[in-house]
């Protein structure tokens, strides 16, 4: 066994200096360094993410004219049933309109979609994100849904200047409000850790008793207003299975996620067009005093 | 000594940012690459205290400011890592390559092992949360073995570039 010289023990004395400093030194010099190097490091990203797009755009010029004609073909058909669906939802939307000024019901939040390119997935056993290439530049809000064909991705938790990172729905910090299709009593959603082997995952809890899914009719699990950063009825994912919960009054369960979510390449930022709702409560400032009506 | 920590830390960012690439390809089989190993060994072995520890701290807080982890906890599991390469290196010369490659993955455990603890949470109980990690990790050790030699070759020829000779410093070693 070497001897324990004090030249040996500079690193660990370097080491306990740099934790007692750490300690004492002021949180918003923390949040400086953090948020410098986080902006150092974001071009790096960017370039890579606009060097995949490039690698794809020349990938489709390779392809054969005919090709593209039928691809055209095919999309032209597609806009034609789009347009037909939007006018039939415009009607939709201004049936309900007036059934809720008949009615007299608050109005409903209405949203922008800004739609993202991801620049990157950082998914491990620890958190799960996405960065994507819109930040402060797009007035992109800390606490905005983020969405895809497939329905909920996550919720915008960083915003820096060019770039936002988004917690991915499957993370084990993703926690919101959710409720079944059909069914407007509400329920918890936690996103879970999942292993190489088993799709991403989440839990649901506080299911009530008398909800059961059978092995061919899963339920499906869908946003909730009651949060207030998501529209409802944005589906989070499917339920094969409920069991009683550690209270036994209320069920729980894993809820199977869209694979998707691995694969992204684009996404939809919710942009609220209003952040407060009916009640005068500043969604994504808690804080603040509701306005006087 | 700043030639040698900016030429280190250079070389460190380019292999966080191709990590960084590769894991975002690998995302589709659940699988991410952890490889602090690769960031913390080099400067350890062949560096003075000081230099080596400027070096393996920039590159935890560089680390740090891309996750969400509580900011400064990768920098002081590097630092720390370092700091237990810095004791064994006694026992080690700088031509046997081969016990610099075994340093390197057992600096990479080390790293893994103490982040696992430390960012698990209630997650330490849980075996999908092990299971994934030892996946990970066996991957990441695989993968090791040609990377480690690779990038200590560039580590080392960048510094011959940049005019640093680490065998004419007497305290390096």
């Amino acid at each position: 066994m070497a001897k324990f010289s004090p030249a040996q023990a500079k690193p660990f004395i370097l080491l306990g200096v740099f934790l007692g400093l750490w300690f004492v030194l002021p949180v918003f010099l923390k949040n400086f360094a953090r948020d410098t190097l986080y902006e150092f490091q974001a071009p790096l990203w960017t370039a890579s993410s606009v060097v995949r797009d490039l690698q794809t755009t020349l990938h489709l010029r390779t392809r054969p004219r005919s090709e593209l004609v039928e691809a055209l073909r095919d999309l032209s058909r597609e806009n034609a049933l789009h347009r037909l669906e939007r006018g039939h939802r415009e009607l939709d939307a201004e049936y309900m309109r007036r059934l809720e000024h008949l009615l007299n019901l608050p109005s409903r939040p209405e949203y922008q979609y800004e739609i993202a390119r991801v620049v990157r997935r950082d998914l491990n056993a620890w958190w799960q994100r996405l960065t994507i290439r819109k930040g402060r530049d797009y007035d992109i809000p800390v606490g905005a849904a983020v969405v895809f064909a497939g329905g909920v991705v996550g919720r915008v938790v960083e915003v820096h200047a060019f770039t936002s990172e988004v917690e991915l729905v499957s993370s084990p910090l993703f926690r919101m409000a959710a409720q079944f299709e059909g069914d407007l009593r509400p329920v918890t959603y936690n996103g879970a850790r999942h292993t190489q082997f088993s799709i991403p995952q989440g839990r649901v809890s506080d299911v009530p008793p008398d909800l059961q899914p059978s092995p061919g009719r899963p339920l499906t699990l869908v946003s909730s207003e009651l949060g207030g950063v998501f529209p409802a009825g944005l589906t989070i994912g499917t339920i094969h299975e409920l069991a009683p919960g550690r209270d036994g009054l209320f069920q729980t369960g894993p809820v199977r996620l869209d694979e998707r979510l691995l694969t992204l390449r684009e996404v939809s930022i919710l942009i609220p067009l209003t952040h407060t709702d009916a009640a005068g409560l500043d969604w994504f400032n808690p804080e603040a005093v509701p306005a006087e009506p | 000594m700043a030639r040698q920590v900016l030429i280190l830390l250079a070389t460190h960012v380019l292999l966080i940012w191709i990590l960084q690439m590769v894991n975002h390809a690998l995302s589709p089989w659940k699988l991410h690459l952890l490889l602090p190993g690769l960031l913390i060994t080099f400067a350890a072995l062949n560096l003075r205290a000081w230099p080596a520890l400027l070096t393996v701290g920039l590159t935890g807080l560089w680390v740090d400011a891309a996750g969400p982890a509580p900011f400064g906890v990768f920098t002081v599991i590097y630092l720390l890592v370092a700091g237990i390469l810095f004791r064994l290196r006694i026992q080690w010369h700088r031509e046997q390559r081969r016990e610099a490659y075994s340093l390197c993955h057992l600096a990479n455990f080390l790293a893994v092992c103490a982040a696992a603890l430390l960012l698990g949470g209630p997650g330490v109980l849980q075996g999908t949360y092990w299971l994934r990690l030892a996946i990970d990790l066996a991957l990441s050790h695989l993968i090791l073995f040609p990377l480690a030699p690779w990038f200590f070759k560039l580590q080392l020829r960048s510094l011959e570039i940049a005019g640093v000779d680490l065998s004419r410093d007497p305290d390096s070693h």
